[in-house]
């Protein structure tokens, strides 16, 4: 009997493993929630030696820290950015101490992004090199055949030194679907209720 | 190099403890060197713009003479500010020693490359393509590993010309990532 329960038990994991539905012991150390703190990883800011911990980053702030699927791609050039960069002066004025954008690419590639949208002052372009920060969140997007690796899903974070407030994420979970405004979304936090 | 393929192709005894067996040694891995003068270059697909632009290596070199130059990352320091101006101050110099096109590969994706050739006013001049998942680079062996720095496996800094869909001359940087042979002088020099 008690080998079967064990039979049981590990065939229910396997099957939550393989239609990659994490465990729920793994989910504390795969997704962020609410009241989290940020992991202690780091993002890249202007060139590969400046790597500053995205819970350094946020630190003592209240912040958002939105994801874009590529930097120079379309969407989040024409339309995902630009909504940031048209609402900072509103996000100051709120009392939001810092806008981060937070993309799987180098950091000379989310710089040179950042100079072309003229963004400086605005929004701080992080760059989530290896996609470690990315893999935390459990926020990945198979991107490997239109742009040659893994990237990460479209969200935000609200955040309030270090820890996370509000999490919006994309509905449609693909990442291709357009985020017009950090407002407009559904929060994480109604979904998963 | 036909005759040495072919030598080897044939089952080779591995001597080993136990009784011996005959086991064919694979020659891809024995052989999988960078690409040489005189090797014909690679049929494999780069992108142009987007990902759904696609220009083939094979059909683009076939013909002709091209310069081909070739580096670790759009927007890195050097890249940006010697080796892909150097090509663009040249341009005028390539034509008027017969070079058909000069081409930029990097391992980036195509909307990343497109980018940085606008930034650096190079539309019209060189053709940016993007070997977004690295299989040209990989296919020329020519890679190096920058997965610390920039995320992922990258070309090594490289320049080549082609004629008429074979290597002609070839310049690889020591490291990969210098620049002290590959710059457009050093390929003028040689065409």
């Amino acid at each position: 009997m008690a080998t079967a329960q064990l039979t049981r038990r590990i065939t229910t994991s396997l099957l939550n493993n393989s239609l990659h539905r994490p465990a729920a012991c793994c989910q504390i150390k795969r997704y962020l929630k609410i009241g989290d703190t940020l992991p202690d990883i780091k993002l890249y800011e202007d060139n590969p030696d400046n790597g500053i911990s995205v819970r350094d980053i946020y630190k003592g702030k209240k912040g958002v820290l939105f994801s874009v699927v590529g930097a120079f791609t379309p969407g989040c050039t024409h339309a995902h950015i630009p909504e940031y960069l048209e609402s900072a002066d509103k996000f100051k004025e709120e009392g939001y101490d810092l806008i981060g954008c937070v993309s799987v690419n180098d950091p000379f590639v989310m710089a040179a992004w950042g100079q072309d949208l003229k963004a400086e002052g605005k929004i701080r372009m992080l760059a989530d090199t290896k996609g470690e920060f990315t893999k935390a969140m459990g926020m990945e997007l198979d991107c490997s055949k239109l742009l040659g690796n893994i990237r990460s899903r479209r969200y935000s974070l609200v955040i309030e030194d270090s820890k996370v407030h509000t999490i919006n994420e994309d509905p449609q979970h693909s990442g291709l679907v357009c985020l017009l405004c950090i407002r407009n979304l559904k929060t994480k936090a109604q979904v998963m209720s | 190099m036909q005759a040495i393929r072919s030598l080897l192709s044939k089952s080779l005894t591995i001597a080993g403890s136990g009784p011996c067996r005959s086991r064919p040694l694979s020659t891809t891995s024995v052989l999988n060197m960078p690409i040489q003068v005189g090797n014909p270059i690679p049929s494999v697909d780069l992108f142009e713009g987007d990902p759904g632009s696609k220009v083939n290596t094979g059909e683009l070199f076939a013909k002709g003479k091209s310069v081909i130059f070739a580096v670790p990352g759009a927007f890195t320091p050097t890249c940006s500010k010697d080796h892909l101006p150097g090509y663009l101050e040249n341009f005028e110099k390539f034509k008027s020693k017969g070079v058909d096109r000069v081409v930029c590969i990097s391992v980036n994706d195509p909307f990343v490359m497109a980018a940085w050739g606008k930034n650096l006013n190079a539309d019209g001049k060189i053709r940016m393509l993007a070997d977004t998942c690295g299989d040209f680079s990989k296919k020329v062996d020519l890679t190096v590993d920058l997965a610390a720095v920039l995320g992922s496996v990258r070309s090594k800094r490289y320049a080549m010309v082609v004629t008429d869909g074979k290597v002609t001359a070839l310049q690889v940087e020591p490291d990969g990532t210098g620049l002290s042979c590959s710059a457009a002088k050093d390929i003028l020099s040689v065409i």
